[in-house]
């Protein structure tokens, strides 16, 4: 028999009862939106970009705008780039508005009061840019002095020198100097596009690889994330914090060369209040103020936001300082946003991470009443036990065909109990997770569906082999999907394949009192090819906790503990690829299922449920308060505190139940394996392993170790009688 | 990573070259203005049919008046209210745009206005010989008008309206110059004009040093004060300390800014730095309050220029443009106001002395 | 600088010894210093007459500089200083002009004056946003605000018989008005600062944040009520530039001057900007020297942007030498310390 590959996976949505509304968990959604990384700054960008969409519908600016708006874009955006370098640094430059005038005019005095060539005068504003720049930096690197103030300084400083140099050559500079270069940096074109658009374009795209790809931009940012651990790993703080100043003189110069070019204002009052302008257009950004996070993409986006609005100011006509108050509220606004949303982003993404939903459970069977297939004995209760005081629970175990046992750990260990009777107990291997479902592959091979970590196959000498721990990430998820952490259970088909129940898809194995609260569909099945590709099989499955092929090897049933019914996925046959309903409406919640010797299965029960608990599965509100207001060992979630198991069959029915009513020796029963004429009892937080002989006339011929439908005939353990 | 930026500034370099690099010095002259129109009136007119058609030519034309600083300023605010009442009765759509003395923010608001051709006649004040170069060149090629009132720029644009302010300067510089003789004082002055790029204060020092050069006076020094009266008042009180009684008389090229350096005389005159009544102050132009501080003796004289004929020549330009129908930028035309010396004995007699803002 | 010597203890390097020092003493000296070189190379400067000028030309920067130390103290900073300084005093003349009785004006200024410094409080303590930030903007705010709302002219003159004109003129007991207004702002500071359980937890904020917030003090109100003191000694600077002016322009500046001014006294009279240090008497010694030094540029004719240039040398060298005195610890230092 041949599985074939299932076509699509299967919803299996539907068995939780509830509406298409409940299949949205908006909470949920938010928490995982205000996790992703990039709502950081897409929060205040989105903010800003709406303000200029206003701006753009209420007032005159239009298409016609778009050339002015860019220009001035360039020339503030360079800024806006130099001030972003300098405040991921943890700094802040506030001299660049007085660099660009004493830039501006000092280029425009070296080429029309000194008659420099203009091959002489571009690379020396630039020059002189980054110098005034490196004055800075030395003061704030090496001087250590405070950046904001000391720019406040040098801003009035070079303002001051601007003015000086204006005033000496106020008469030369009136007359206007032709020359192709200026005309080709302030009216020029390259490929049609202005040339200050291409300068920007170049610095911008230059900029942001170096600070997204490169060690120098890492080092920017780890000295402003953190100076102490910057140095510390040896970073030279006082050289990466010069460079950023230097830069961002750099880039100042620049601008004041292309707005001279582009303007040639000759008044000394070029470049003032520019840096206020950069500053807003950063911030509105989303560049953190307290450096090592920020974009120059996110940085540029801001400058045209804010140039939008100038625009609307000019073009409304609005009184003279209404886009200084405007800037300075936005300033202010986007200040106290960058603040509040980075400090209350996480916060909320946690606290709205637990979001139950409502799940709808039939009648429920009253397992108390007496005389009935139910009715409550104590047959467990006397298993000898294994391993005593060695095991820290076994969730499951197996047991191969010299009757060793073998059975996890909390511990992330996997025992090996030797002999016929199970006494000696050695660690066999070591997984590092937690190690939950036990199976044997058509190699007899043991495998282990290991929590935390994936599904492993380990060989004989204890050497763990990974089967496969992902699987593909569903598209339009904000949330990643992609790992296989909560698996639970497996079992082999007779192609070879495996079949596994992952519980849930955000939570991790340990974790798994949030999803018995959330009780959502965030489980899935999934099926690993013996080529190690992983394909899941059903999805959105409230809990899934059991997996078991079934005796004729056509199909495979799978325990849900959250719905508490079993259902048959069909993988070959007629029926394949669907799901069919097996056992309904349990009077408790199931756990591990596993073949039994007379041709049924056996299937223990974690937990009973309760009028109480039925109750609750209806209100999901009531759950989500509660585990906002009460810590996690109170919550009233199916406690995990009963010994339970029962037969059944393939047509569904009830065969038999045994019970450990005291409680005394196996506080939980979450798996049972069978084996010549033993029942292995398993339980997640028992500290043994029961073995219970069972009657004669509940043992069968067949092996249940074996995979159904492969080894030759049902070769039948020497049963101890 | 180097590899990475080498190769992209290689490609940058690369597309740079085969592009081509181009300078666009203008040529292309769209209509979506005024200009190119056809002439309103022919060589005989109809009596009444004068008034109509002159109306139908200023229809909703759309004329802005960018001056340097607007609210609250007694100059612009008079030529505004003069264009404003002209133009509202022609039913053209007049309208001031304020960049509140940001250079910075006039030059947007008229690159704006020329990109948007949301205006027929551009009336600008400009602050810097050079700085509108640019913005008048584009509103020509854009089939704007322009007019240029009082500070004339190194791009003329259809016409300037103003003072003649060399001749302005010559004749009060004459007369501080026989104050000063008349009083026997040292012949040493000091200017202080703007911010000493803009054409008023150019020609105004051009225009002081037309008379005092030729009669031996020594300028101390030419103090800039980019209009400010703090400024202003700063360099007068400092040249008054240096200098002492060794200075006869301030040129201030701003009458505002005159009562601020007459305000720092008089101070020193009453701490005793000088004598009283030694050094006067002269300027050009003369605000209503400035009238008052020359009542109050702060101030000695001004050549008092017709600012409200300054609104009207600019009113009446337009219109001149508007009907004319030659492109934009096709003439240039200089025209100058009168001007003439008022001090104590004549400023309540003279028309042109003493404006206000509406 | 004989200072050093006074210091007897034998295992403080130089720099540490001077850290200990005074700075008001110091700053004293070298304002001395600098008054006996503008003696002997300018003169005219040793004159009744001017020393009695630059005091009453220091009087408003020194208020203005007083309100900033209380503010820097507990480790803030206020840069809306010079916004409602030369805002309210606009609006005050605004009113005036408009026919509102004077005290009445200046009631409604104090009003808003007060409001800004509770917002500055509000913004810097309770939502805790950088102080350099959130008063920065505040202070073109308010400035921007007034401008918008009630100011219509572009100069407006001070009517002569005001009290406000009176602020700067005529003399209390033989001092003249405007040096006994501001020393009695110095008199009453240094009582706040070093005799009030308010003040003293102020320095003790600045010093160290945590530990004064851990002891119990209201550190909240406290940075409140600093603003507030800043905001209003503002208002009186204000005040007293346009008396000594005798009128204003209302164009407003992005950094006007006046703030660096208080900032440069500020800093030169001692008071780390990294919060905690310094006195009164600092501000005071800075106040006088900033004074002197403007006077002898003014009379040495040097032309505004020059004096911009000293001044800013002047100030760096202020804050490269407390920086040097007072280093930050690369261990503490935090990035975002601005």
């Amino acid at each position: 028999m041949k599985t074939k590959a299932f076509s699509r996976e299967i919803d299996a949505f539907p068995l939780t009862g509830g509406s298409r509304r409940d299949r949205l968990a908006p909470f949920r959604t938010l928490s995982e939106l205000f996790g992703q990384r990039w709502m950081e700054g897409a929060v205040p960008l989105g903010l800003a970009v709406l303000l200029s969409v206003l701006v753009t519908a209420t007032t005159p600016v239009g298409p016609g705008d778009a050339p002015l708006i860019l220009d001035e874009a360039t020339e503030k955006g360079l800024l806006a780039i130099g001030l972003t370098v300098v405040l991921v640094g943890g700094g802040i430059d506030l001299s660049i508005g007085s660099i660009v005038g004493l830039a501006s005019l000092g280029a425009m005095v070296a080429s029309r009061a000194w008659n420099w060539p203009m091959a002489l005068v571009v690379p020396a504003a630039i020059l002189a840019g980054s110098a005034l720049g490196a004055v800075n930096g030395f003061l704030i690197a090496r001087v250590n002095m405070r950046p904001f103030i000391t720019t406040l300084v040098t801003l009035v400083a070079f303002g001051g020198a601007a003015a000086a140099l204006q005033s000496a050559y106020s008469f030369q500079l009136g007359v206007p100097e032709q020359d192709i270069v200026w005309d080709f940096l302030g009216a020029g074109a390259v490929a049609g596009v202005p040339t200050g658009w291409v300068v920007f374009a170049v610095v911008l795209i230059v900029v942001h690889v170096g600070l997204t790809r490169s060690r120098w931009g890492w080092w920017i940012a780890a000295v402003g994330s953190d100076r102490r651990s910057a140095r510390r790993n040896g970073i030279p703080v006082a050289r990466v914090v010069f460079c950023t100043y230097v830069l961002s003189g750099a880039l100042a110069g620049t601008a004041g060369l292309l707005t001279a070019a582009r303007l040639g204002r000759t008044d000394p009052d070029v470049g003032q209040g520019w840096e206020l302008v950069a500053l807003t257009a950063v911030v509105l950004g989303g560049v953190s103020l307290k450096g090592g996070r920020g974009s120059v993409l996110r940085a540029t986006v801001g400058i045209v936001v804010v140039q939008v609005i100038q625009q609307g100011t000019i073009a409304t006509g609005a009184e003279g300082s209404s886009y200084t108050v405007i800037l300075a509220a936005a300033l202010l606004l986007f200040a106290v946003l960058d603040l509040k949303w980075g400090k209350y982003r996480q916060r909320t993404a946690e606290k709205l991470r637990i979001d139950p939903g409502r799940i709808t459970l039939g009648p429920l069977v009253d397992v108390t009443e007496p005389g009935t297939v139910w009715t409550v004995n104590d047959r467990l209760t006397d298993a000898s036990p294994i391993g005593l005081g060695k095991i820290e629970g076994a969730e499951d175990c197996a047991v191969d065909r010299e009757g060793n046992m073998y059975c996890g750990d909390r511990r992330g260990w996997v025992w090996r109990f030797a002999g016929p009777d199970d006494t000696e107990g050695e660690i066999f291997a070591r997984t590092g997770g937690l190690p939950l479902g036990h199976a044997w592959d058509h190699e007899r091979r043991l495998l282990v569906a290991v929590g935390g970590m994936g599904v492993y196959r380990i060989h004989a000498d204890g050497e763990p082999e990974l089967v496969a721990d992902k699987v593909r990430r569903s598209p339009f998820s904000l949330h990643d999907d992609s790992g296989l952490r909560a698996v639970d259970d497996l079992d082999v088909t007779p192609d070879g394949a495996i079949f596994v129940s992952d519980f849930s898809t955000r939570t991790n194995a340990a974790e798994y009192m949030v999803e018995l609260v959330e009780s959502r569909p965030n489980g899935r099945v999934v099926r690993v090819d013996p080529d190690g590709s992983t394909e899941v099989v059903i999805s959105h499955h409230v809990f899934p906790n059991g997996i078991c092929t079934a005796h004729d090897g056509r199909s495979i049933l799978v325990a849900s503990t959250g719905l508490c019914r079993v259902d048959r996925l069909w993988i070959a046959g007629p029926k394949q690829g669907q799901l069919e309903p097996v056992l309904e409406n349990l009077p408790g919640h199931p756990d591990n299922i596993n073949r039994s010797s007379d041709g049924n299965y056996w299937l223990p029960f974690v937990s009973m449920r309760t009028p109480m608990s039925d109750l609750l599965t209806k209100y999901p509100a009531v759950r989500r308060r509660m585990t906002q207001e009460v810590p996690l060992d109170s919550w009233v979630v199916p406690q995990l505190n009963v010994s339970c198991v029962m037969k059944f069959n393939d047509r569904g029915e009830v065969l038999g139940v045994m019970w450990d009513a005291t409680l005394r020796n196996h506080p939980m029963v979450t798996a049972v394996k069978e084996h010549a004429g033993h029942l292995y009892l398993c339980g997640v937080s028992n500290n043994r392993v029961g073995r219970l002989r069972l009657e004669s006339d509940e043992v069968g011929p067949i092996d249940p170790a074996s995979v159904p439908g492969t080894t030759t005939a049902p070769s039948l353990a020497v049963v101890d009688r | 990573m180097k590899k990475k930026l080498t190769a992209l500034l290689t490609a940058a370099a690369t597309a740079m070259t085969l592009a081509g690099c181009t300078v666009d010095r203008g040529g292309s002259s769209a209509g979506g203005g005024a200009g190119g129109g056809k002439q309103t009136f022919g060589r005989n007119v109809q009596l009444f049919d004068a008034h109509k058609k002159t109306h139908e030519a200023m229809k909703g034309k759309r004329i802005a008046f960018v001056p340097i600083l607007y609210k609250g300023y007694n100059l612009t605010l008079n030529w505004g209210s003069t264009m404003e009442r002209a133009f509202g009765n022609l039913g053209a759509d007049f309208r001031v745009y304020d960049p509140n003395f940001d250079t910075d923010k006039m030059v947007k608001i008229i690159n704006d206005l020329v990109a948007r051709r949301a205006v027929d006649v551009l009336i600008l004040h400009n602050p810097d010989v050079g700085v509108l170069t640019k913005q008048i060149d584009a509103a020509e090629r854009a089939g704007i008008h322009t007019v240029v009132v009082n500070m004339v720029s190194s791009r003329l644009g259809d016409a300037f309206i103003g003072v003649d302010s060399v001749h302005a300067a010559e004749d009060i510089t004459r007369r501080a110059v026989q104050d000063c003789e008349k009083r026997g004082a040292p012949k040493r002055m000091a200017i202080i004009d703007g911010p000493g790029n803009d054409a008023a204060s150019l020609m105004w020092s051009k225009g002081v040093h037309h008379v005092l050069d030729p009669a031996g006076y020594e300028v101390v020094t030419t103090a800039h004060t980019q209009w400010q009266n703090a400024l202003a008042q700063q360099a007068a009180a400092s040249i008054t300390q240096q200098q002492k009684n060794n200075i006869c008389a301030y040129m201030v090229a701003y009458d505002l800014n005159a009562i601020a350096v007459g305000d720092a005389v008089a101070d020193a005159a009453e701490r005793g730095v000088i004598r009283p009544d030694s050094i006067g102050v002269y300027t050009m132009a003369a605000d209503t309050r400035w009238c008052d501080a020359l009542r109050a003796g702060k101030v000695t004289a001004s050549a008092a220029y017709d600012v409200q004929g300054v609104g009207e020549a600019a009113v009446v330009t337009a219109q001149q443009l508007v009907q004319g129908g030659a492109p934009a930028g096709s003439t240039h035309t200089v025209a100058y106001v009168s001007h003439t010396v008022v001090d104590r004995s004549n400023v309540d007699d003279t028309t042109i002395a003493c404006y206000k803002g509406r | 600088m004989g200072v050093a010597a006074v210091d007897a203890r034998p295992d403080l390097s130089p720099r540490d010894r001077l850290a200990r020092v005074e700075q008001g003493f110091f700053v004293l000296g070298i304002t001395a210093l600098l008054c006996l070189a503008g003696a002997v190379t300018t003169d005219g400067f040793l004159t009744g007459g001017n020393v009695e000028n630059l005091l009453r030309l220091s009087a408003a920067f020194g208020i203005l500089a007083v309100g900033e130390a209380v503010v820097i103290l507990a480790k803030g900073i206020d840069l809306s200083v010079a916004g409602v300084a030369l805002g309210c005093a606009q609006a005050t003349l605004a009113f005036m002009a408009d026919g509102m009785s004077e005290w009445q004006a200046i009631a409604l200024l104090a009003g808003v004056a007060l409001v800004v410094g509770v917002v500055n409080g509000i913004l810097v303590a309770y939502l805790e946003v950088p102080a350099l930030f959130a008063t920065l903007a505040t202070g073109l705010l308010t400035i921007g605000g007034i401008d918008i709302l009630l100011l219509d002219q572009n100069f407006y003159s001070l009517p002569a018989s005001s009290a406000i004109s009176e602020l700067s003129s005529g003399s209390v007991l033989g001092v003249p008005r405007a040096i006994f207004v501001a020393g009695a702002v110095f008199v009453l500071a240094w009582l706040f600062v070093s005799y009030t359980v308010a003040g003293r937890l102020t320095r003790a904020m600045g010093d160290n944040f945590d530990t004064a917030r851990s002891s119990g003090a209201p550190v909240r109100p406290l940075q409140v009520l600093g603003y507030v003191v800043s905001a209003l000694l503002a208002l009186l600077a204000g005040y007293m530039t346009v008396s000594v002016q005798g009128s204003v322009q209302t164009t407003v500046t992005s950094f006007d001057p006046l703030l660096f001014t208080a900032l440069t006294v500020t800093v030169i009279g001692g008071v780390s900007l990294s919060g905690g240090r310094g006195t009164i008497l600092g501000v005071l010694a800075g106040a006088l020297f900033v004074g002197v030094l403007n006077n002898l540029l003014i009379l040495r004719g040097l032309s505004s942007p020059l004096q911009d240039l000293v001044r800013g040398g002047v100030l760096i060298a202020a804050i490269a030498l407390d920086a040097w005195l007072h280093p930050r610890d690369e261990e503490t230092a935090r990035s975002d310390e601005l």
